[in-house]
């Protein structure tokens, strides 16, 4: 079960031996960023993951070239929705006999169901051991006028299905960015009956909070009846914050955490999806008609989970 | 960390998404459209309707917990004769979204997951019901509770493989529920692990019985112990079944081929969302035969001269209905008094006589065939109205108030009572989103000291809403499934071709508002048309013979009013056009860009910055 | 006995560990509940909630500097207004945050150094040091106790300083009670106190009990040493209260000791520090009022309920819920044990169920057995479901106010 979230500075502290590194090679120029910091790193095992689809871009194939020739690192070619590959490359871990195991995990250009599929193995691996997961996220810069995001589908994340059981009523949480259309688009296709949001302040610059409040006014102004400002530089903050956004309504409604924010605001949602059963997360995955190249700020957000082997009866909704 | 809250308190206005109304409010706020009683029948029926456009309410109160409380006579006699007991289903985005995250499984596996899936959330949905007949068809507490006892007892034994005891359909509620997160569990510890563990059981093995199997063990052991008669219709509201996907409506559809004995099913789509019609037992599903379609968005069956009286009558008593629920200060407001008279759609005061006002339009906006023709009708009285004042009224109007705004000038005619329900397309959910946006500014309006609504809402105010609601609707098209994009622009198109035409082009009396579809319109084309339909951006026009039935390719489709006050169109039927010679016509347009919504109306944006 | 009303709010932990902007001392924090305090205005006003008095059982700060104390004395004011608590009827004691840690550790001169740890909490101008003035005794000083008596006389309370031996190089800030304080607690009762009926409250930072831990793998070492020998002199003085802050998961039981007098321990939990992921979803930020209503005429006890109120992001103030740490009420007073009153209500029950309408309503009862609506929820569902397959009744519905027992018919 996950035991605790803890934000940290992967740049000032000492970081341990890892077991397996996740990383991940795409067109965003920051997928090497955090590799390149943590190059001294103690890392047994190094796994890069990528697109089938982005093979042919020139900024990928530079990043393939770099994970090939600095980490001994072929790429990893798997589909965005499958995480099959990952539960392979986890298998064995860190054997019996380690403990903590100590996994790291890269996910600034990942897909959402990959370090998802991180989640879930730590959850129900049958090793004894605790397990440690670090996520980092290296923070992007992302221009003005981007174009509007196509959504292409909407799915639970794996591990995040909650209860969809029709109850009286049902909560849907907008985690909001800068697409604002997709977001009204999927409350649409929602129809909660409550909505909150929750916007990311302070974010990677001063004038970001400003720009997402603009955009998604509707939402917030005529939908939502509680909007959240927190940090995309805690994801600890942010995690607590959404549980007791959604506390009154545990065991009550049908809640349903739709994170279409920085990514650190997406691994906050899938924490409390997988922390507390009865919560669904979903992901909404969608193409740009231009990829949208997000620079590095040289920032990053360090996240720590920790998992314990939990040998009590998994709790449901109505244990608690 | 920082919170706000909505600029303004929430009121039932908001609510305006009958799936999550709590009941008694979905209850007392319901206005039934005929169709609503087509549905309660022993018949399979698909029933269609664009986003918005009421088919969860109609399921929901289809179900007996909804019913038995509708104080309606026709819904209280069928109560009464225990004829019908529904049970509502929502396959929702996030239930469907359970079954899409798993793209490892082969197409069998996916089948019955899907079939176990369905089979808990069909035993669920009737266990509601069987609560409510439990309370409508026994009085005495300790009976009524004796027999909720037995019957929770004969269902444990069925669902649960007779592992568990239970007494009450609580117990079996939070079971069920249990069931499906475990199962969820279950299945992704597999994954992670290659393999179940030792010794353990597969969960839920009694809801691997074929489709239905659980629910119909439950029909029968309720019919007994509560005397149904054997008549008695158990009618399966199946919610959202657009989200579906091809295999599991084949699945559905072999079900509703094969006998149904006393379960029919209403399954709600979004029109041009039902064409699986495959089964995997054989010949397909036969319409009017295994199942019959009912469309709500529109009742051709109306004679054309009526149906607007027909929609505003229903987008009143829904106003009502809502503002008796409401906080205090709504409970005497109408529609009326709210939004006014709209200068557009109401000829009040027009003298169209030789040197009036509306002769000086026409001859400074009209082509000279259209004002010649008008010339020699004056004063013909009914002559001239049917073929001139009535086409051309509002339209004039409408072209000299674009023409003159500008610089400070604010825009004021997309604005009364008749305008707003116009524009919401006689859609539930839009109606009821443009009546709250105008009950917040009535409210922002107020002067502290006086009342607490400024009524009417001021023109300019209102046609500044309807025309951010216009924009907002066009914007959000973009990210449609799939097609957003290519949809958006077409609609656009679209918009703007009718717009050129009434702005930029001497007017006649044959304003096009409509376009036509044929057997050359490209696939491509034609995907994005029956899209436009069912996000209701689009609406077919249907025959009287044929109320149900949605054009199939050969057709014609008149724009949503709900886009008219963003391409300043006159909100009616008018002509159609050809969609080819709209697409041929059309200019590209530029890549639309994340950002602020836009409204079209270039002196506007540069006020609002 | 007259009604009254206990409000509690402790470990405050005004600094830079507080989830509150009004209590936080840092310039630089980010991700600060704003207006904290105005919603605790605002639920006081929306459920008018009053109080006779408002206890504050230790940690007001985290670091027990002056800019500390004057945010938490700020508000603790703020508060009390809230509540309509005159300034005379607040109470606090010293909490092992309220040592000033950063003194301790200047080397040399260390009894110096003990003198001036409180020298932060004793500035003068706050209401702390007003309510340390106004205590018959000083628990900054051996043996660190205080009394206080209400001005109606209803209320008196005994404050001890637990943390009077606290200092940073303690590995576990486990509380204790000076060699000193028993004889003096003795003292006090035998003189001060001058009605029986008064309610008698015991009003320290640590807990003299052990609590279980929410969380596996984290056993709690903080429990007072002298524990049993407090407990033993609290009950042979017929105290009814016991209130302690220290621990950040609420909690509410009544004990009995060797049959002695019940003493209701109440451990308030935290009403604004930032609590870690640790206890996410398990327990939340707490406000308690003790509704005290009478005292029985017989066993001389109090009862009543204690209501608890969580804050939660985006909400406030709500009512709080088992998942938050404490169900929003939970009454008190009666104490039965499990087979006298499975006893006294069997044969009760056996009649009513026999005649018609063949159910009883849980509620219905208390007009025969007034008692039973004090009783803990664990221990009437114990009962129920003990005498359920005796007797013949089935149990539907969940306390505490909502059960019908509904009588089987023979097979």
């Amino acid at each position: 079960m996950i035991y605790e979230v803890i934000d940290f500075e992967a740049e000032k502290e000492a970081l341990p031996h890892y077991h397996i590194a996740l990383f991940s090679s795409s067109p965003e120029p920051r997928c090497t960023w955090i590799p390149n910091v943590l190059k001294e790193v103690d890392i047994d095992r190094v796994i890069v993951l990528g697109f089938e689809n982005q093979r042919a871009d020139p900024i990928r194939r530079q990043s393939d070239i770099y994970f090939s020739t600095q980490w001994g690192a072929e790429i990893q070619v798997v589909a965005y929705n499958d995480d099959t590959p990952l539960y392979e490359y986890l298998k064995g871990t860190g054997g019996y006999n380690s403990s903590p195991i100590h996994i790291l995990v890269d996910y600034s250009c990942m897909s959402r169901i990959w370090y998802a599929a991180v989640l879930n193995w730590a959850r129900h691996t049958p090793v004894p051991s605790n397990i440690v997961v670090d996520f980092l996220y290296a923070v992007g810069e992302h221009k003005n006028n981007i174009s509007p995001v196509v959504i292409r589908d909407i799915l639970s994340i794996p591990g995040c299905e909650g209860n969809p059981i029709p109850f009286s009523k049902s909560i849907g949480v907008f985690g909001l960015g800068f697409d604002n259309f997709a977001t009204l688009c999927v409350l649409d296709r929602l129809e909660p009956d409550v909505v909150y949001t929750y916007l990311a302040n302070p974010a990677a610059f001063d004038d970001y909070p400003e720009r997402a409040r603009k955009l998604n006014e509707v939402i917030r102004e005529e939908y939502s009846s509680v909007n959240l400002e927190l940090p995309l530089w805690s994801v600890e903050r942010t995690y607590v914050s959404l549980t007791e956004l959604i506390s009154p309504h545990r065991s009550e409604a049908d809640i349903v955490l739709v994170p279409m924010g920085p990514k650190p605001h997406v691994l906050a949602a899938i924490l409390l999806s997988m922390r507390f059963p009865g919560i669904t997360c979903l992901d909404v995955s969608g193409s740009r008609p231009t990829p949208e190249r997000v620079g590095t700020t040289k920032r990053m957000v360090g996240t720590r989970v920790l998992f314990r082997k939990d040998n009590t009866k998994r709790g449901t909704r109505h244990l608690e | 960390m920082s919170i706000s809250r909505a600029k303004y308190r929430r009121n039932l206005f908001e609510l305006d998404n009958a799936k999550n109304l709590s009941r008694d409010q979905l209850i007392k706020t319901f206005v039934p459209i005929p169709q609503f009683w087509r549905l309660l029948s022993s018949k399979n029926h698909v029933i269609l309707g664009a986003r918005g456009s009421g088919k969860t309410a109609l399921a929901k109160m289809l179900s007996h917990d909804h019913l038995s409380q509708f104080p309606d006579s026709c819904a209280q006699e069928a109560i009464k004769a225990k004829s019908y007991i529904g049970m509502y289903i929502p396959t929702s985005v996030e239930w469907v979204g359970a079954l899409k995250n798993k793209p490892w499984q082969t197409e069998k596996q996916a089948e019955e997951f899907f079939q176990w899936r369905l089979n808990v959330a069909s035993c669920l949905a009737y266990l509601v019901s069987l609560r409510s007949c439990l309370n409508t068809y026994i009085s005495d507490k300790r009976v009524r509770a004796e027999t909720e006892a037995s019957i929770s007892e004969a269902l444990g034994e069925s669902w649960s493989d007779g592992a568990k005891n239970f007494e009450t359909i609580s117990q079996l509620q939070i079971y069920l529920e249990d069931v499906e997160y475990d199962k969820q569990n279950q299945l992704t510890r597999k994954r992670v692990n290659g393999k179940l563990a030792k010794g353990e059981k597969v969960v839920g093995s009694a809801f691997e019985n074929p489709l239905f199997v659980p629910l119909r063990r439950g029909i029968t052991i309720a019919t007994r112990m509560l005397e149904l008669p054997d008549d008695c219709a158990w009618l399966l509201c199946l919610d959202e079944t657009e989200n579906l996907a091809a295999l599991h409506h084949r699945i559905l559809n072999s079900y509703l081929r094969s006998q149904t004995q006393n379960l029919f099913f209403k399954i709600t789509t979004m029109p041009y969302f039902h064409e699986e019609l495959r089964t995997n037992i054989g010949p397909p599903l036969n319409v009017d035969h295994d199942f019959e379609y009912v469309y709500i968005d529109q009742d051709a069956t109306i004679p054309l001269g009526k149906r607007e009286r027909v929609v505003y009558s229903f987008a009143s008593d829904l106003f009502l209905k809502r503002a008796s629920e409401s906080p205090l200060e709504y409970q005497d407001l109408t529609l009326d008094r709210l939004l006014g008279g709209s200068k557009l759609l109401e000829r009040k005061g027009a003298k169209w006589e030789a040197g009036s006002h509306e002769m000086t339009l026409l001859r400074k906006y009209a082509s000279k065939k259209t004002i010649d023709r008008a010339e020699a009708q004056l004063g013909k009285g009914d002559a001239f109205t049917a073929t001139v004042s009535r086409k051309l009224h509002g339209v004039l109007l409408l072209r000299d108030a674009v023409a003159n705004t500008t610089g400070n000038r604010k825009l004021e005619v997309y604005s009364g009572a008749k305008m707003c329900v116009r524009c919401g397309d006689g859609n539930p959910r839009r109606l009821i989103r443009i009546f709250n946006r105008m009950l917040q500014e009535s409210l922002a309006e107020a002067p502290e000291q006086e009342s607490k609504l400024a009524v009417p809402v001021p023109p300019a105010a209102q046609t500044m809403i309807l025309r951010n609601f216009s924009s907002t609707t066009l914007s959000s098209v973009q990210s449609e499934e799939g097609i957003g994009r290519e949809l958006h622009a077409l609609l656009k198109q679209l918009g703007e071709y009718m717009r050129h035409r009434l702005h930029e082009l001497p007017l006649t009396t044959d304003q096009v508002f409509s376009i036509e579809t044929d057997e050359n319109t490209p696939d491509d084309k034609w995907k994005l048309v029956k899209s436009a339909v069912a996000i209701g951006t689009l609406f077919p026009n249907v025959s009287a013979s044929n109320p149900d039935q949605m054009p199939d390719r050969v057709g014609t489709f008149r724009l949503a009013w709900v886009l008219a006050p963003y391409f300043l169109l006159f909100p009616r039927r008018g002509r159609h056009v050809k969609l080819g010679t709209v697409l041929e016509r059309a200019e590209p347009l530029k890549e639309e860009v994340s950002g602020p919504l836009r409204l079209f109306f270039p002196e506007e944006e540069e006020e609002n910055g | 006995m007259r009604p009254v009303s206990i409000a509690v709010a402790s470990d405050l932990h005004a600094g830079n560990k507080t989830r509150a902007k009004e209590l936080c001392s840092s310039k630089d924090a980010n991700n600060l509940d704003e207006g904290y305090l105005s919603y605790f205005e605002r639920l006081v006003e929306s459920e008018s909630l009053k109080a006779s008095c408002l206890i504050v059982p230790g940690d007001l700060t985290e670091h027990a500097d002056s800019k500390e104390f004057e945010l938490a004395s700020k508000a603790i004011l703020k508060i009390a207004c809230a509540l309509k608590v005159p300034e005379k009827s607040v109470f606090f004691v010293p909490g092992n945050h309220d040592v000033d840690w950063e003194v301790m550790k200047t080397k040399g001169q260390k009894e110096l150094r003990r003198r001036q740890r409180y020298d932060a909490l004793a500035q003068s101008g706050l209401v702390l040091s007003g309510i340390r003035e106004r205590g018959e005794r000083n628990f900054l000083k051996e043996p660190y106790l205080t009394y206080w008596r209400s001005e109606d006389e209803t209320v008196f309370i005994v404050g001890c300083n637990s943390s009077w031996d606290d200092d940073p190089q303690k590995a576990v800030h486990f509380g204790s009670v000076h060699k000193d304080t028993f004889p003096a607690i003795h003292e006090i009762l035998a003189t001060a106190v001058t009605s029986e009926d008064i309610l008698r409250i015991f009003l320290v930072h640590h807990h003299p009990i052990q609590y279980s831990n929410p969380i596996e793998g984290k056993p709690d070492f903080s429990i007072m040493p002298q524990s049993q020998t407090l407990l033993r002199m609290l009950r042979d003085h017929h105290f009814d209260l016991l209130i302690h802050g220290h621990k950040h998961v609420p909690c509410f039981e009544t004990h009995v000791i060797e049959s002695g007098f019940p003493l209701s321990i109440l451990c308030s939990g935290s009403f604004s520090i930032r609590l870690p992921s640790l206890y996410n979803g398990l327990i939340s930020n707490q406000f308690h009022i003790i509704s005290i209503q009478g005292r029985d005429d017989e066993s001389q006890t109090i009862y009543g309920d204690v209501l608890s109120w969580t804050f939660l992001s985006g909400h406030g103030w709500l009512p709080s819920k088992s998942h938050n740490g404490i169900r929003h009420r939970i009454p008190f007073g009666a104490h039965v044990q499990e087979e006298v009153l499975k006893r006294d209500l069997a044969p009760i029950l056996v009649k009513q169920l026999s005649e018609s309408p063949g159910y009883v309503e849980w509620e219905a009862l208390f007009t025969e057995m007034p008692h039973l609506e004090h009783l803990p929820n664990e221990l009437v569902e114990r009962v129920l479901d003990g005498l359920g397959p005796t007797v013949g009744f089935r149990r539907h519905g969940d306390l505490p106010d909502d059960v019908v027992l509904l009588a089987r018919r023979p097979n």
